[in-house]
């Protein structure tokens, strides 16, 4: 069964360097969402196998849309993994608090980023 | 907050006799020491993503994983080089800044015409400006100044790029240079900074007026603040770095002035400043 993978991030770049790294990688579908306000329902009618989540957005950051994600029944539960530009540590640790599966920080590897969510999903494929 | 270091006092036989404890007020340094962490976090996510585009897409194409000739190849490269842009002005913009508040940068001021630096700003922006069709108005009879021409010209030249990025088609951008004085126009703004110290001379009031979609009311109290945009966005599709006007603010009150921003939301923007006459 093919991996269905959803990006929500603002920035448009990060966005296209994000799906290229994944399927010059893996076969794995990638769906992706610039607007934070759009991402909750994009998830619950997509259903993606996770959600590699950016943090800082405008209007909406990613702190509220996993808030938002984890009140709606269609999306809580799915896994959430952060993206994030937020390098403290400190940082990092408040973010993990949050109830995610990870935090992957930017700027991340196109060869190594697909291995980083399986590691942190426990996928073997 | 006061931070408490307590020491025994003891007699010649070891025994504790009292306490000396000496108080330090450290509220000011906590807070300088948490607006510098907010200061690192803010530059590091400013950084790092552009820096994730260029990384990813170069590292996608040198390893083989996209083929550069490709149409996928040239968006990353395309990608690349925008983002390469970005990090360039950011750099300069942070590196500019550290400067001028560290007070490194120092002002070489001498008496100059406004008309100099108004005509030479207009001249570089009408290339842009006519692309965009937007007019730019030039009303300056050309008043002595004591100020830093090359400092000024870049204050003129923030204020000019963000009317002109954020100016619809057909409209324009009014700059204009008139007198000033301590008991003039430049005393009834809405926004005032009230940082600054009041200049004692008559001054030149420069404004640069445009017809834009404006700035919301409650961001006008915040807008010469170090990353600080509208929206977010803004950083990407205007190219800003969020550092300009705080630019702004530095160099203008360096020269002993005040900058200030009036603006109607959906009608336009209209940023003012003085700076000192030659005496």
């Amino acid at each position: 069964m093919t991996r269905k993978i959803m990006v929500i991030d603002d920035e448009e770049a990060i966005i296209i360097v994000l799906k290229a790294s994944i399927e010059a990688t893996t076969d794995w579908q990638v769906i992706t969402c610039s607007s934070s306000t759009e991402g909750t329902a994009v998830a619950a009618a997509e259903r993606p196998n996770v959600i590699l989540l950016d943090v800082s957005m405008p209007r909406v950051d990613g702190t509220e849309v996993l808030k938002a994600l984890q009140a709606e029944t269609a999306t809580q539960k799915i896994p959430v993994i952060f993206l994030t530009a937020k390098a403290r540590a400190s940082e990092q640790q408040a973010l993990k608090s949050l109830g995610v599966a990870g935090v992957i920080t930017k700027p991340f590897s196109p060869d190594a980023i697909a291995n980083q969510v399986r590691s942190l999903l426990g996928w073997n494929d | 907050m006061i931070d408490w270091s307590n020491v025994a006092l003891r007699d010649h036989s070891d025994r504790i006799i009292g306490t000396m404890s000496i108080g330090e007020d450290i509220t000011e340094r906590l807070a300088v020491d948490r607006m510098k962490g907010e200061f690192v976090s803010v530059v590091s996510h400013e950084l790092r993503t552009p820096l994730t585009a260029i990384h990813g897409s170069l590292q996608l194409i040198a390893n083989g994983l996209v083929d550069s000739d490709s149409q996928q190849g040239k968006e990353l490269l395309q990608i690349a080089a925008k983002s390469s842009q970005r990090l360039v002005r950011l750099v300069n913009d942070i590196l500019e800044l550290e400067r001028l508040e560290s007070g490194k940068a120092l002002l070489n001021r001498e008496k100059v015409s406004s008309h100099q630096i108004t005509s030479q700003v207009a001249r570089t922006f009408k290339v842009v400006a006519d692309r965009q069709k937007i007019n730019i108005a030039v009303s300056d009879p050309g008043i002595e100044l004591m100020a830093d021409s090359d400092r000024l010209t870049q204050v003129l030249t923030n204020l000019l790029d963000n009317a002109i990025n954020f100016s619809p088609e057909n409209t324009t951008i009014s700059l204009s240079v008139g007198h000033a004085t301590s008991s003039g126009s430049w005393q009834s703004p809405s926004i005032k900074d009230n940082n600054a110290s009041t200049p004692k001379a008559a001054s030149a009031l420069f404004t640069v007026k445009d017809e834009g979609r404006g700035i919301p009311s409650e961001d006008l109290s915040s807008i010469f603040r170090r990353f600080t945009q509208v929206n977010y966005a803004d950083s990407r599709e205007k190219g800003g770095t969020g550092l300009g006007l705080a630019i702004c603010h530095n160099i203008v009150h360096q020269h002993g002035g005040k900058i200030w921003v009036e603006s109607t939301l959906g009608k336009g923007s209209c940023f003012f400043f003085t700076i000192p006459l030659a005496k």
